[in-house]
């Protein structure tokens, strides 16, 4: 069980305004994020724009990861860009056997360029992703230099 | 154990994440 998980519900508390809706019930508010399957959770900004979207059961530690890569979206969305880089880094260092680790990777070097507008900080931490996780989706999204 | 605060109200619930700077977490379910 995902939700009763100690560390899943203090991120939820900590970091989040939670909400649950019947997919049923709300068939209104399911249309309006596109929301067909369950479990299906959403990240929504101050602009009501989803900004992150996870379809699908996931087990309590790459729960954990996902809603921390969901934050960082959050971050990029309002442009607080050093911000988001930061939870992006904490995803992989916490979590480096996730599968959201090479995504976490990628956004990381996406926020501090972002940032800094400087080549070399995509670059060193897509470089990172590339070393770390050579086989991923990410990482071959990453190879556009 | 720590028991997530889940609201059931859309509107409410994006007024307090707007409050509290916080992104709103949308968790659509099916009963059964």
């Amino acid at each position: 069980m995902t939700y009763p998980d100690i560390q899943v519900s203090e991120i939820i508390n900590n970091y989040f305004v939670p909400v649950q809706v019947d997919i049923e019930k709300g068939d209104k508010l399911a249309d309006r994020y596109q929301a067909l399957w369950t479990p299906n959770v959403n990240v929504v900004n101050h602009r009501e724009k989803p900004v992150y979207q996870a379809i699908g059961w996931l087990p309590p530690s790459e729960f954990a990861a996902m809603l921390h890569v969901g934050r960082g979206h959050f971050f990029l969305s309002r442009k607080k860009f050093s911000e988001a880089a930061s939870i992006f880094d904490e995803v992989a260092d916490k979590f480096p056997r996730s599968v959201y680790a090479p995504q976490a990777l990628y956004f990381s070097g996406v926020g501090r360029y972002l940032q800094s507008h400087q080549a070399d900080d995509l670059k060193q931490g897509w470089t990172r992703l590339q070393h770390l996780y050579p086989a991923s989706e990410w990482a071959i999204k990453s190879r556009v230099f | 154990m720590s028991q997530i605060q889940w609201l059931s109200d859309y509107d409410g619930g994006l007024q307090r994440a707007k409050q509290e700077k916080k992104p709103l977490l949308l968790d659509f379910f099916k009963n059964g």
